[in-house]
């Protein structure tokens, strides 16, 4: 006993000293992967030596300390102070240092999640969450065990902003397939609550087409929100799946998504009346999966595309004609519409109030200006660079020993 | 009488200047033609020729001519040729072919003839022995020889199958390379007299492989009978390569085959017929080798230049009076008309390029024909899109038009559509009612009529249907249809859907057709309505309600959906009832592809990397798991 509590000071004394250059951390690593049944038996008592150390200068030494006396199970009261001490070391720990030890450093932020879940603040884990994803990760092209948690929390707490700084990076090298599907998904999820529809699309597309060899819930999810979100943003839906899907999902998510492939078929016939009719039939289910406000914005954004296709086919017409055809109740509706669609720029138009005329007119961008230059040629550099990783990948694949393995065989 | 004369002259003249754009005075001082369309004069024309080539084109030559007189001159020379050689069956040919004609000095010299033939079994006797002997001794150049003595000796005799075997068996007896360049050179010689050009270019290729034997007269002679090879399989851009290719070191080195005359002619007309103008000035007249063989025929070298400088005229004319001749050319009569056609379409392609408008008065013209068969001309061209324009009927000018890519995939897309039709157009007359337990005459008129009317665009409904003759007889079975399709490609599109209204009860009755009705009928009456607008900047929406007998809100609905569909690229003005066509920025929509593509690579890389990424984790997940 007195022994143990020797060694344990011993350790405190040996982080203390060996925290200094990187051979010395090496060394101090190894020492205290050797005495993790130590930290274990001795959990209860540690909390106090935490004070002795400090969390920037002491990183990895604290944070087996700290990983050992939080793996005891807490009551509520304690949760809060243990979240502030977490969240604390989080900010002041240093990269360098944590990254060493990788697997402690998610095992104390899983449990902090925990706690922070408990307390049901999501608010509280947000910031320490993004710091600890920036702190864990090799480079912004990794997809760490973390970034689906703080995407929850931003969820959560509606707080989409921080969320879209992590979705803006191009995510290619992930750990866990689980974390991948999670992370798309309330990704996708936080897009669609900041009507970046596009961005929304592609990741739900990446679960969709994950390749998988057994179906899971996100992907079945995932797929429903696909389907609206393509309304909405495409205007249509396509029902065939891409090649590469896998051939799970392609056998077995129809099956599961049945009122949402219904909700596209009517809406491609373009009859407002079929698919509300559509959306009335289904609303239970729709409502079920928390799907019907997406639903809603399906059926008002077909007013918007019926509107759209007029312009392709006129050059004029009345406001009375567009109510009529895009079955709104009166001309003023209609006025309504077309209005706010010209303010979101979605057409290009101009109404003449004195006979109720509405004059299309065509797309005024004439791809001449020097912005319109920058954004090409910045596009262009941009798939340079994707195709030189490209290639890269594909060099990279045809000399892994596994996959020739594989090949081979 | 003089006064006329002078009078001609003067406008020949006068129309000479205009011709060439009237820009060079110095045009009339240019030296005219020395090609007569006159006879060939065979003499000077056998005379470039030795061997069994000279008879045999003396024969071809009494074969085409038409024109006694000079048939007689050519046989009697080939009579003369012959007798000097010892091939007793063609003596008898042309003598059978004389009949008499010639007078008792080219009869049927029988005493020369049996002389001829007993030597030749001697000598077959004595070269089997040797060979024989040659054979059992197993040396092997004397074998060799042997075999070549026997090809020799049935070449001589006119027994080229044999000649050829015999050749060719030396191969196995070759001990260097220069053995093979000569028996690849007689098995050539003898295919071109037999024919056999797939043979002349598989030893052409065998023989340019032993490169280190091969000197400058070979290479020419390879070359140039690689051009007749590709001449024959009608491949004339390789064919005027190869030919162009021949050094002047040919001289008369191979008048067993061909005279370096030939050459230019052959080189030169390929050339003109398929290359294009850059290719010409780099290849053709800026080529020093191939000048040398030019300045033989000085025709051929003032047509090139004549064409290259864009003097039509002048051109098509040297390219007249050379026809009659190059008809009795024995490698080039089956490709004048070809090659002439190209030329001449090259010519007008040529002509038209510059230009954003063309008077066709001027260009017809300088191509001294009519403006109205010009006009047909250019018609073909422009349908087989080989020049791009459309021409002003009413006002005679020809306008350029930039090419409608668009349309053209769409055109395409029709096309391949649309071969379900063929098979019942291509049914034959002769089914007439023999095949009544599946299917009556009647039917494959309906059937294909309607198919063809839903599916076709106007040229192919032209030519596959109308000017069907086959076809025609079963239209005639069904008179209906065959006024309704009239009346499609007329434009009386009232009346040809009033039939199709009559008809359509009927139609719904029949076990095939019933399924598919509406849809043709749809189809078929988009089509039309397509049609109506194509050729309108903008159309009255009142007149086409008319014309489709229809009202004009509904028709409205019908181009407002087509338009949605982009069958057709206008927009309807609502408020005063008018269709205008839209002509689609092509800049604009290509710089929105491009953008749109853009995106697109950038999503479908991504996601692909991280695909390649995931299923590379997999592999590594379940390889840790092995081990």
């Amino acid at each position: 006993m007195n022994l143990n509590m020797n060694s344990v000071e011993t350790l405190v004394a040996q982080i203390h000293g060996l925290s200094g250059s990187i051979s010395d951390i090496n060394q101090l690593h190894s020492l205290l992967k050797q005495s993790e049944d130590l930290f274990q038996s001795e959990s209860t008592r540690l909390a106090p030596l935490l004070t002795e150390l400090d969390p920037f200068m002491h990183s990895l030494g604290y944070l087996y300390i700290l990983d050992a006396c939080t793996s005891a199970p807490i009551s509520k009261e304690q949760a809060s102070e243990l979240v502030l001490s977490i969240a604390r070391f989080i900010n002041l720990c240093a990269a360098e240092q944590i990254r060493l030890a990788p697997d402690k450093f998610t095992s104390v932020c899983k449990r902090f999640k925990d706690q922070v879940m408990l307390l049901e603040d999501p608010m509280q884990g947000v910031a320490p969450m993004l710091t600890a994803i920036r702190k864990l990760q090799l480079s912004s092209e990794h997809l760490t065990t973390l970034h689906p948690d703080f995407l929850l929390f931003c969820l959560l707490a509606k707080c989409y902003k921080p969320g879209l700084s992590i979705l803006e990076d191009d995510i290619f090298d992930v750990d866990q397939p689980r974390d991948f599907f999670l992370y798309c998904y309330y990704g996708g999820m936080i897009c669609i609550g900041q009507k970046k529809f596009s961005k929304a699309l592609e990741l739900l597309h990446n679960v969709v087409t994950a390749p998988m060899s057994i179906l899971n819930a996100i992907v079945v999810e995932a797929y429903k929100k696909y389907i609206l979100v393509s309304l909405i943003h495409v205007g249509q839906f396509s029902i065939s799946f891409p090649k590469y899907t896998s051939s799970v999902a392609q056998r077995n998510l129809k099956n599961f998504s049945q009122p949402y492939l219904e909700l596209a078929n009517s809406y491609g016939a373009g009859k407002i009346s079929e698919l509300e009719l559509c959306v009335q039939a289904h609303n239970e289910k729709f409502e079920f999966d928390k799907n019907l406000g997406l639903v809603k914005q399906v059926v008002s954004c077909m007013y918007k595309r019926n509107i759209q296709r007029l312009t392709q086919t006129y050059l004029t017409l009345s406001l009375q004609d567009i109510a009529n055809t895009v079955q709104l109740n009166s001309a003023k509706e209609a006025e309504m519409h077309v209005l706010q669609m010209i303010q979101d720029g979605e057409i290009y138009a101009t109404i003449n109030q004195k006979d109720g005329m509405v004059r299309f007119l065509e797309d005024p961008e004439q791809y001449k200006t020097c912005e319109m230059i920058e954004r090409i040629d910045s596009s262009i550099q941009r798939i340079m660079m994707l195709s030189r990783k490209l290639t890269d990948m594909d060099e990279q694949l045809s000399c892994d020993p596994l996959y020739l393995a594989k090949v081979s065989l | 009488m003089d006064a006329e004369d002078e009078a001609t002259g003067h406008m020949i003249e006068e129309e000479e200047i205009y011709v060439n754009g009237g820009e060079d005075g110095d045009e009339s001082k240019r030296h005219r033609p020395i090609i007569s369309g006159e006879q060939l004069d065979i003499e000077a024309y056998a005379a470039l020729y030795t061997g069994r080539t000279k008879i045999s084109r003396l024969l071809f030559i009494a074969e085409k001519c038409g024109n006694a007189s000079m048939q007689l001159d050519a046989l009697r020379m080939a009579y003369d040729e012959i007798k000097k050689g010892e091939n007793t069956q063609l003596f008898r040919e042309v003598v059978a072919k004389i009949d008499g004609r010639l007078g008792p000095n080219y009869g049927p010299d029988n005493a020369w003839a049996d002389a001829v033939d007993r030597r030749a079994e001697l000598r077959k006797e004595k070269l089997e022995n040797e060979l024989n002997a040659y054979r059992t001794n197993l040396i092997k150049e004397s074998i060799r020889m042997g075999y070549n003595d026997f090809g020799d000796f049935y070449f001589a005799h006119g027994q080229l199958g044999d000649a050829f075997k015999n050749y060719v068996r030396t191969r196995d007896y070759c001990t260097t390379s220069k053995h093979i360049v000569h028996m690849c050179l007689n098995a050539i010689l003898v295919s071109i007299e037999m024919g056999q050009f797939t043979h002349v270019t598989s030893y052409v290729s065998k023989a340019e492989q032993s490169q280190d034997a091969l000197d400058s007269i070979t290479i020419a002679k390879l070359r140039c009978t690689a051009g007749l090879a590709l001449l024959e399989g009608k491949k004339y851009k390789l064919a005027a390569r190869k030919f162009l290719e021949t050094g002047p070191d040919l001289g008369n080195s191979y008048t067993e085959v061909i005279a370096p005359q030939d050459v230019a002619t052959y080189g030169g007309l390929c050339a003109l017929a398929s290359f294009d103008r850059a290719e010409l000035k780099s290849k053709v007249i800026d080529n020093i080798n191939f000048r040398n063989f030019l300045e033989l025929v000085p025709e051929i070298r003032e047509l090139i230049n004549d064409f290259y400088t864009s003097h039509y005229a002048s051109c098509l004319e040297y390219l007249g009076n050379l026809k009659a001749n190059l008809f009795l050319d024995i490698h080039l009569h089956d490709h004048v008309e070809t090659l002439y056609e190209q030329i001449r379409n090259k010519a007008l392609i040529q002509y038209t390029h510059p230009f954003v408008s063309v008077d066709l008065h001027m260009m017809a013209n300088a191509f001294n024909t009519s403006v109205s068969s010009l006009e047909k001309e250019l018609e073909a061209l422009i349908t087989n899109n080989q020049i791009q324009a459309r021409i002003d009927s009413h006002n005679k000018i020809l306008y350029a038009r930039h090419a409608d890519q668009r349309n053209a995939t769409f055109q395409r897309v029709l096309q391949t559509g649309c071969e379900f039709d063929r098979e019942f157009l291509e049914t034959g007359p002769d089914l007439g009612n023999s095949y009544t337990e599946v299917i009556a005459p009647q039917d494959v008129a309906t059937y294909g009529g309607l198919c063809a009317l839903a599916s076709f665009d106007r040229a192919e409904l032209k030519s596959k249907v109308i000017d069907n003759i086959n076809f025609r007889n079963f239209l005639e079975l069904v008179p209906e249809i065959r006024e309704l399709i009239n009346d499609f490609y007329t434009s009386h599109y009232a009346s040809c859907l009033e039939y199709l209204g009559n008809l359509k009860a009927n139609l719904l009755l029949d076990i095939h057709l019933h399924d598919h009705v509406e849809t043709l009928y749809e189809q078929i009456r988009n089509k039309a309505l397509i049609q109506y607008t194509h050729p309108f900047v903008s159309v009255d929406l009142h007149m086409m309600a008319n014309a489709f007998n229809t009202s004009v809100s509904s028709l409205e609905k019908e181009l407002e959906a087509l338009i949605t569909n982009n069958q057709i690229q206008a927009r309807i003005d609502s408020h005063n009832k008018i269709l205008y066509a839209r002509h689609a920025d092509q800049r604009n929509t290509t710089f929105q592809r491009v953008l749109q593509t853009g995106c697109e690579f950038d999503r479908e890389v991504r996601s692909m990397l991280l695909r390649a990424n995931l299923i590379k984790h997999e592999f590594n997940l379940k390889a840790s798991r092995k081990h």
